[in-house]
């Protein structure tokens, strides 16, 4: 049963398609609101928050529109508004004047066992480098795999914009990436040997 | 054939790609002609071809000796001519390096390598190959580009406990619903439990005493009333008559001997067992004024 028919069987109170929409979608919300957080409490509070959201706006939900986005730009939009309210909390910390520093914050990146070894590590350690703009659209366009379009509306940025930004994002994401993997790269015009 | 026509032509008569008329005219055009000539013979040297196309016997060159230093390379490839950083050095000295438009070049390609981008069907690939070749940062940038393609959406998703779903169920199910949900749950926890099956009959043990059990009981007069049920009597009646038969079978002496016997041997043993402790006191208490001979003797 695919997600339209999940969430129609959701409207008439079917509680068992509830059960199987939030089973399915969970790891999606949950990473993805830890991609933003960066802190695996946050992220799991912010998840649940998601999904009472959404749980309470199948009725705002388009019958025409495609689930998954609505749900990723409902995910985006509570995972940014705890950001401010985090931001509230702590005003001491210093907070650099940047209008897509609201997207993610700098905290250290999720400390947990088993994301933190091996490649995923990297690849965590790698989007926490890379700009909150970037990581955001690495985030939608890349890790949840969202057409341009729908990352267009979800941002709320023209097409053209999306497309420029996506290959700038993977191009410093690789970049970083390249990085951490030779730590030891000589300068630029030094590595330039020919080999 | 004037010589800017061979001029124009002069790459692909080198090439033997020219159809033949015109190879011949061109080839007749430098054997008459001593500037296209030397033409030639630079184009040999440049591309250190002079041995194998004049082996090749399809042209007949003349005239084209040059200084003695370039007949002496011309037997060299090119390639084994070049100084090792010459690349590099020219681009120092003129652009810069190409990397940066490479780069980007580099991020279309690899991500978009399914073909779902027709505009990059542009010759520039097999130049992107070449630049790679030789350049090791984008080599690294490559890789990692072809990394990230297949990685990024591993990261989609990371499994969270059976705990976050019912913490979700539980905040937005209406109550009705999340009761039964929540019974259903508990019995299922309940039922699980190793002991439920002792639990429960030590539960309804306790209830029947409870109910029935006792004098104060409500349900006293029901387990009366139900022994008046029971024809006591004859009941009582018929189990003395069964023992008075099992009595006076041969059967039942061997069996009260055999009772006897156990009984007396189970008495003998306590008895051993006694004495032995007794004894075992006795040589531990000695044993303990022996090694301790100023202490007052226990008070009897």
């Amino acid at each position: 049963m695919d997600d339209a028919h999940l969430v129609e069987r959701c409207r008439l109170g079917d509680e068992f398609a509830w059960e199987s929409l939030v089973r399915r979608h969970q790891n999606r919300v949950f990473a993805m609101a830890l991609h933003y957080l960066r802190d695996r409490e946050d992220a799991r509070d912010a998840a649940q928050e998601v999904f009472i959201k959404i749980y309470q706006g199948f009725g705002s939900l388009d019958r025409d529109r495609a689930f998954l986005p609505w749900m990723l730009r409902l995910a985006r939009n509570c995972c940014i508004d705890r950001i401010r309210r985090r931001k509230v909390r702590t005003p001491d910390v210093a907070i650099p004047v940047d209008e897509f520093h609201d997207l993610a914050s700098e905290g250290p990146s999720p400390e947990d066992d088993s994301l933190l070894k091996g490649r995923r590590a990297l690849l965590y350690q790698a989007l926490g480098r890379i700009s909150p703009k970037y990581r955001e659209m690495i985030l939608l366009k890349e890790i949840q795999e969202l057409e341009m379009q729908e990352v267009a509306d979800i941002l709320d940025l023209p097409m053209g914009t999306v497309k420029s930004r996506s290959n700038r994002a993977r191009l410093e994401l690789a970049r970083v990436v390249r990085d951490l993997d030779e730590p030891t790269a000589d300068s630029r015009g030094a590595q330039h040997a020919m080999s | 054939m004037q010589c800017r026509d061979f001029e124009d032509r002069l790459e692909s008569w080198f090439g033997l790609s020219l159809d033949q008329t015109l190879q011949d005219e061109c080839s007749a055009h430098v054997a008459e002609c001593s500037h296209c000539a030397e033409l030639v013979a630079l184009m040999e040297i440049s591309s250190g071809g002079r041995e194998s196309r004049a082996a090749s016997g399809t042209v007949v060159v003349s005239g084209t000796s040059g200084p003695s230093d370039v007949s002496e390379l011309s037997s060299a490839t090119a390639a084994d001519l070049l100084p090792p950083d010459f690349l590099v050095d020219v681009l120092k000295a003129t652009s810069g390096f190409p990397c940066p438009g490479i780069e980007e070049r580099l991020v279309e390609e690899t991500w978009d390598s399914d073909g779902l981008n027709p505009s990059l069907t542009s010759p520039l690939s097999p130049r992107l190959r070449e630049h790679l070749a030789s350049c090791r940062p984008c080599r690294g940038l490559e890789a990692a580009l072809s990394e990230l393609r297949r990685e990024l959406p591993t990261l989609a998703t990371i499994p969270v406990d059976a705990a976050f779903t019912e913490s979700i169920l539980r905040r937005t199910l209406p109550p009705r619903q999340r009761f039964a949900r929540w019974s259903r749950a508990f019995g299922r926890r309940w039922l699980a439990r190793p002991r439920f099956a002792t639990e429960l009959a030590y539960a309804l043990t306790v209830l029947l005493m409870v109910l029935v059990g006792n004098p104060s009981a409500p349900l006293r007069a029901l387990s009366e009333r139900s022994e008046g049920l029971v024809p006591s009597e004859r009941l009582e009646s018929e189990l003395k008559s069964v023992a008075t038969s099992v009595q006076a079978t041969p059967a039942w002496g061997a069996i009260e001997d055999s009772l006897r016997w156990t009984d007396g041997r189970w008495n003998a043993g306590r008895e051993t067992v006694r004495s032995v402790l007794v004894g075992g006191a006795a040589f531990g208490q000695s044993l303990l004024h022996a090694l301790a001979p100023g202490d007052d003797p226990p008070v009897e």
